[in-house]
């Protein structure tokens, strides 16, 4: 599914890797690839893309976590994950700045709020899940809804619209109900992409396939009619040269 | 009268022949000395050797005689006599002289004279030109031993053989006349006395004189020619203050005060006599200034041996000290490297231990959290059940009991490991900024089903905005066991409450349980106890123990308030900002 958070996992413990697939699966999260070794660790960091990395600094022994870290790309988060609480160990990993660590044994909640509270720190924007507060990351948004981090990409989306209290951001596929005001939704979207077109709508610009300043109205590529306000007609009109 | 004067003779006599044997032994008379170069094998071939050492034994006798080694010398002779080695009857000549010699100056009259007879013996067949000094010798040493007689005949023999006018024939002729004074041969005496008198006025000897005067003195007055013994004495007084020897003065004077006394002449005596006295006080004086020097070294000698004495024991002191630290420093090094070695060892079992320990805890662990996951599925499932009877019920409650028991027993396993890591200060130690309402939440995660089973009415009251600064690893433990704490100690069906407020930078946190309480004494004492919760299990309150360490690394507060049969309150204070 398209709005699932994607996780990469370097672990050696077939176990360890069986228990965490299925509780990521059960919080809307996808596997998207598993390494047991340094070398198909780093093959994967190349081809696969991902939000998260669950990092066992241990692998056979060796704290060969530490090196894989070395290689994920600077802004993407990852968690290191141990089952050893001794002070040394961390030591070792602190320098390579891990957004996380969880220790195991740990539940469904602790890794889900391991994972959530890494993507908050990539971002540097601790606590905003807990607060409603959408994240814009890897070209998609992160938000927290029933308990669950949703993750929808950018580009899939065509437009958000209010509804009373709540938002929805519809996408071709999908309709996200969320609990949170317009003004605050849209400060983590790309200015440029998403435009407001009226008062309780914002429109995603790659998404639309005519527009009729005449009749106020806005066709998307999926056919949906948004209607234009005569308040943002202008504002909106500035960003396109037309052809008069 | 007599006997008195005869005293006086031998005292005065007696310091004679001192200086006699004095003068003689000087060194070689002119006539002696040229039959050492004639005999001598290395002298004869240049004189320029006669001072100087060699190794001829024959050379090393004169050599040593020379420089007065007597002794080395003495030892020369007796080996070289002892093995009949010397047929030159001239060298035995000079070699029993020489023995005689140093005889004569280690006063062993008698041995003295043996060497000397031997020699006059072979030196009469040799017609030794040396011959008279021996016999003058040998004629002190006669008079000496008081044999006048052989002195007599020995100095009779010497006088017809040689005259030569010099100090020893002032002194033979009055050995001789001295021998014949004993004698009583007073002719005789006066004749030898006299001549040697006159050679010493020749000579003007002013000592000589006054020994000479003196005898003759005594020599009248033998004969009872009491002035003419007078006028003599008081020469002889004259000359021995001219001499300023005081032994003849005092001799003279001791002389003319008795020959004074028989005079009659007391006050005159009496003169002589204080004059004596003087002399003698002086002598005296003289002998105990002597005695003080001598008794003066002996302190020195004294105070320096004292002053070694000391410093010996100084030494001895410092001796000891030196041996007693290395000693110390023996054992200490030895202690050292025992300690070295224990601790090694100690070391090496620590290692050990650790090693056991994250086995046990890993190999624990990671096996009793999946029982626990395994059995929070299966209730999970059963929950999901549409039908519900009895039977479900109770497969339900039993897999419940053995999901608490595996939780239960994770609880311990962590708490061990963390007591264990805490108290060696290794424990993972990194505070942030933590969501607490999200904290509770994974905490009572766990224990969710448990609640379920005892009926427990829980209420949560956490502020969404809540955010404390802890290390997220510790904070959870301590949760854990208030927590664990609060269900085992309340009834079915009983209240628990979670709530917190924030105020001026710290967030107190309140887990209320309304259950059966224990008592807080041992707590407080920090000593290990167990009650019996309301499962009838036994609980340590070592949990509750580490909690309150774990929140005090966390720079908060641990307060429990626990009243019998009304309930428990943890309560726990943690700051919301970065100290």
């Amino acid at each position: 599914m398209a709005n699932e958070v994607k996780v990469l996992i370097f672990e050696d413990r077939a176990k360890d890797v069986l228990l965490l697939k299925k509780t990521l699966s059960q919080q809307n999260m996808e596997v998207v690839g598993v390494a047991s070794t340094l070398k198909e660790g780093i093959a994967l960091l190349h081809s696969v893309d991902f939000d998260i990395a669950l990092v066992d600094i241990f692998i056979e022994g060796k704290p060969e976590g530490i090196d894989f870290v070395n290689e994920i790309e600077d802004h993407k988060p990852f968690i290191f994950i141990t089952s050893s609480i001794e002070v040394s160990i961390f030591e070792k990993a602190k320098n390579t700045n891990p957004h996380n660590y969880l220790i195991k044994p740990y539940n469904p909640l602790e890794l889900l709020f391991a994972i959530e509270l890494a993507i908050e720190k990539s971002v540097a924007k601790e606590g905003a899940f807990s607060q409603n507060i959408p994240i814009h990351y890897n070209d998609a948004i992160f938000i927290k809804k029933n308990k669950a981090l949703v993750k929808i990409k950018v580009k899939d989306i065509n437009t958000i619209l209010v509804e009373g209290q709540y938002c929805n951001i519809n996408t071709d596929e999908d309709t996200f109900l969320l609990h949170i005001s317009l003004t605050q939704l849209i400060k983590e979207f790309p200015k440029t992409q998403f435009i407001k077109v009226h008062r309780n709508a914002v429109v995603n610009a790659e998404k639309i396939k005519m527009v009729y300043p005449d009749d106020n109205l806005i066709v998307l590529i999926n056919t949906e009619k948004v209607l234009l306000s005569r308040k943002y007609k202008t504002a909106f009109l500035k960003n396109y040269r037309i052809f008069k | 009268m007599k006997a008195h004067a005869k005293s006086l003779f031998i005292y005065c006599f007696y310091f004679f022949l001192i200086s006699v044997i004095a003068a003689q032994e000087k060194e070689y008379t002119a006539s002696f000395k040229k039959e050492i170069l004639g005999c001598c094998a290395i002298c004869s071939k240049d004189s320029i050797h006669f001072n100087k050492p060699s190794n001829n034994d024959f050379h090393q006798v004169h050599y040593l005689l020379s420089s007065e080694k007597i002794d080395s010398s003495y030892s020369y002779i007796t080996l070289l006599l002892s093995r009949n080695r010397i047929k030159n009857s001239m060298q035995l000549y000079i070699l029993h002289t020489i023995k005689g010699r140093i005889l004569l100056k280690k006063k062993l009259l008698d041995e003295a004279a043996i060497s000397f007879q031997k020699a006059i013996e072979i030196g009469t067949q040799n017609q030794s030109p040396s011959l008279n000094t021996q016999y003058g010798l040998l004629g002190q040493i006669y008079i000496e031993q008081e044999k006048f007689s052989e002195a007599a005949e020995l100095l009779e023999t010497w006088k017809t053989s040689n005259l030569v006018n010099d100090l020893s024939n002032r002194i033979n002729l009055h050995n001789l006349g001295l021998a014949y004074l004993y004698l009583e041969q007073y002719d005789k005496s006066q004749e030898n006395l006299l001549k040697s008198y006159r050679l010493n006025q020749i000579h003007k000897d002013t000592l000589g004189l006054a020994r000479s005067s003196l005898d003759i003195a005594n020599l009248y007055y033998q004969q009872y020619k009491d002035d003419l013994a007078i006028q003599f004495f008081e020469k002889g007084l004259r000359y021995a203050k001219k001499a300023n020897d005081l032994e003849i003065l005092q001799n003279a004077l001791l002389n003319l005060a008795v020959v004074e006394e028989n005079r009659k002449d007391f006050s005159k005596a009496l003169e002589y006599r204080k004059s004596y006295e003087k002399i003698k006080d002086s002598i005296w004086n003289r002998d105990q200034i002597w005695k003080f020097a001598q008794s003066d070294k002996e302190t020195g000698k004294k105070l320096n041996e004292e002053k070694l004495k000391a410093e010996k024991q100084e030494k001895f002191f410092y001796i000891v000290i030196a041996i007693l630290a290395s000693i110390l420093l023996l054992l200490l090094s030895y202690f050292y490297i025992r300690m070295r070695k224990q601790n090694k060892i100690i070391k090496e079992l620590n290692t050990t231990k650790n090693k056991l320990f994250s086995i046990l805890t890993h190999d624990l662990k990671t096996p009793i959290h999946n029982l626990k996951v395994k059995l929070l599925s299966v209730i999970k499932q059963k929950e999901k059940a549409t039908i519900i009877d009895e039977q479900h019920k109770k497969e339900l409650s039993t897999i419940t009991e053995g999901y608490d028991l595996a939780k239960n027993t994770a609880l311990l396993i962590d708490n061990t490991l963390h007591w264990t890591l805490q108290s060696q200060n290794k424990l993972l130690f990194h505070q942030n900024k933590l969501h607490l309402a999200s904290i509770i939440e994974h905490v009572l995660y766990d224990y969710l089903p448990i609640i379920e089973e005892h009926k427990l009415h829980l209420i949560t009251d956490i502020d969404e905005a809540t955010f404390v600064y802890a290390d997220s690893n510790s904070l959870k433990i301590a949760l854990r066991n208030i927590l664990d704490n609060a269900i085992r100690f309340s009834n079915k069906k009983g209240k628990i409450t979670i709530k917190s407020n924030e105020e001026n930078n710290t967030c107190n946190l309140q887990i209320i349980d309304e259950g059966i309480g224990f008592d807080t004494t041992k707590f407080t004492q920090k000593k290990a106890s167990s009650t019996t919760d309301t499962k009838g299990n036994i609980s340590t309150g070592l949990g509750l123990q580490l909690s309150q360490e774990l929140i005090e690394k966390n720079n908060g507060s641990f307060t429990i308030s626990s009243t019998k049969n009304k309930g428990t309150i943890v309560s726990i204070t943690l700051p919301t900002n970065t100290i």
